[in-house]
């Protein structure tokens, strides 16, 4: 995309839903281990459309943005999750994971941790775009 | 007090545009609105504004901390007001700050004040305590807030020295809805300064729907009922907890999530919540809005 050259102190980003994860902003399924015990969990984040619920300020980038270089936003995951306490979730059904849902301690950390600007990094290369 | 170019603009009056326009005064008072003075919850225009945990508050004490008041338009011309550093207690009624004479008369849309610590040559304008006023200089707080809350079984007290600074910017006039405000010729203008402290207690920032809440306030309370800012810390934005150290929920069982929204914070807790959410409670004639920086 195009951009504007010129100093630029942050980022903002608005998050929306994908179909490619099930209408999901989000979707993680992995192993928490603590304390010897392993919690396989898997679940959706849904983050409402309603104010800025969904508007992500602030993401540090402090740069000159000049013509024909390359703005990256990469993700870090690790932050997502900061303050879940997988031992909240309710035991599965069966055999299968532990489900996230929107009711629970775990959605409720993941929903702040995915939306901090912690959660993301802005870089911008100076050259000329591939 | 008079502008400091009052005596440069005599000498070159025109360019001062003196002539054309006049000069008038500006008043500027800063309210607390009626909770700095009465508390929560209070009834305003038929309207009942209070925690929807069931805890009632009052203040001992709601100091503040000012400076630069400036008044200036969009074509960088400036009023050149000399407003000295103050500190006001909003506990004790609706002081004025600041009184400028010969100020020229005209639109001046671009209003901005800022949210500074006070210092020993700060002007106390309506008696703040003394003791109060030599914490804020030692923590560097812009804003004191003491006081006792109850939900009719439990009383927690709290004194919150809050070191946020804070530049207010672009303030919108809550009166007529315009950027700024407008000074009369040879008459006297009034501006106000509104310190909306709800937000403090606010539960979202992302939303315009906020609840006020008490109660994770209250469940970090000392065996003495007493609720430093440093205790906030020990309350997660992710896993708020009651007086018994169980998942906070509200009155329908849903677990209470705090949502700071575009608020930056440097960790998800309630302390940083709250100096963030302080940085939101400087306003412009009522409910006016300015952009906040915190500096």
């Amino acid at each position: 995309m195009e951009a504007e050259a010129g100093d630029a102190d942050a980022v903002t980003l608005v998050l929306d839903p994908l179909d490619a994860l099930r209408g999901h902003h989000a979707w993680v399924a992995g192993l928490a281990r603590k304390d010897g015990e392993a919690i396989a969990f898997e679940g959706g984040l849904d983050i409402p459309d309603e104010g800025l619920a969904r508007r992500v300020e602030d993401i540090p980038l402090g740069v000159e943005l000049s013509r024909d270089g390359v703005l990256s936003i990469a993700v870090r995951p690790s932050r997502w999750l900061d303050g879940a306490d997988f031992g909240r979730l309710s035991p599965a059904a069966g055999a299968g994971p532990r489900v996230i849902t929107a009711d629970g301690q775990v959605h409720n950390a993941w929903y702040l941790g995915a939306r901090s600007p912690r959660a993301f990094e802005a870089r911008f290369d100076e050259g000329d775009m591939e | 007090m008079r502008r400091v170019a009052w005596l440069a603009c005599i000498a070159t009056i025109a360019a001062c545009g003196g002539t054309e326009e006049g000069f008038g005064s500006v008043v500027v008072d800063v309210d607390g609105e009626t909770a700095s003075r009465e508390g929560w919850p209070v009834t305003a225009d038929g309207e009942t504004i209070g925690f929807v945990d069931g805890w009632s508050l009052s203040f001992d004490a709601v100091v503040v901390s000012l400076a630069e008041f400036t008044l200036a338009t969009s074509g960088s011309r400036s009023a050149e007001l000399a407003s000295d550093p103050v500190v006001v207690d909003l506990h004790r009624g609706v002081p004025t700050a600041w009184t400028f004479e010969d100020v020229p008369a005209r639109r001046w849309d671009r209003v901005s004040y800022r949210y500074v610590p006070p210092t020993a040559a700060s002007r106390n304008v309506n008696g703040v305590d003394d003791g109060i006023l030599e914490e804020m200089i030692a923590e560097g707080a812009t804003l004191y807030l003491s006081g006792t809350a109850t939900d009719g079984e439990e009383t927690v007290t709290f004194a919150w020295p809050l070191a946020v600074r804070v530049l207010n910017t672009h303030c919108h006039s809550g009166v007529d809805d315009t950027d700024g405000m407008v000074v009369r010729r040879s008459g006297v203008s009034e501006a106000q300064l509104t310190i909306h402290l709800d937000h403090l207690f606010f539960d979202t920032y992302a939303t315009d729907d906020a609840d006020m809440r008490f109660e994770p306030v209250a469940a970090v309370a000392d065996e003495d009922g007493h609720v430093t800012l440093d205790a906030l810390s020990s309350q997660p934005l992710a896993d708020l907890r009651d007086r018994d150290g169980e998942p906070l929920r509200d009155s329908s069982g849903v677990l209470v999530l705090y949502d700071p929204g575009p608020l930056a914070l440097e960790r998800d807790d309630l302390r940083e919540y709250l100096l963030a959410a302080a940085t939101t409670t400087g306003h412009f004639q009522g409910e006016g809005h300015c952009d906040y920086e915190r500096e």
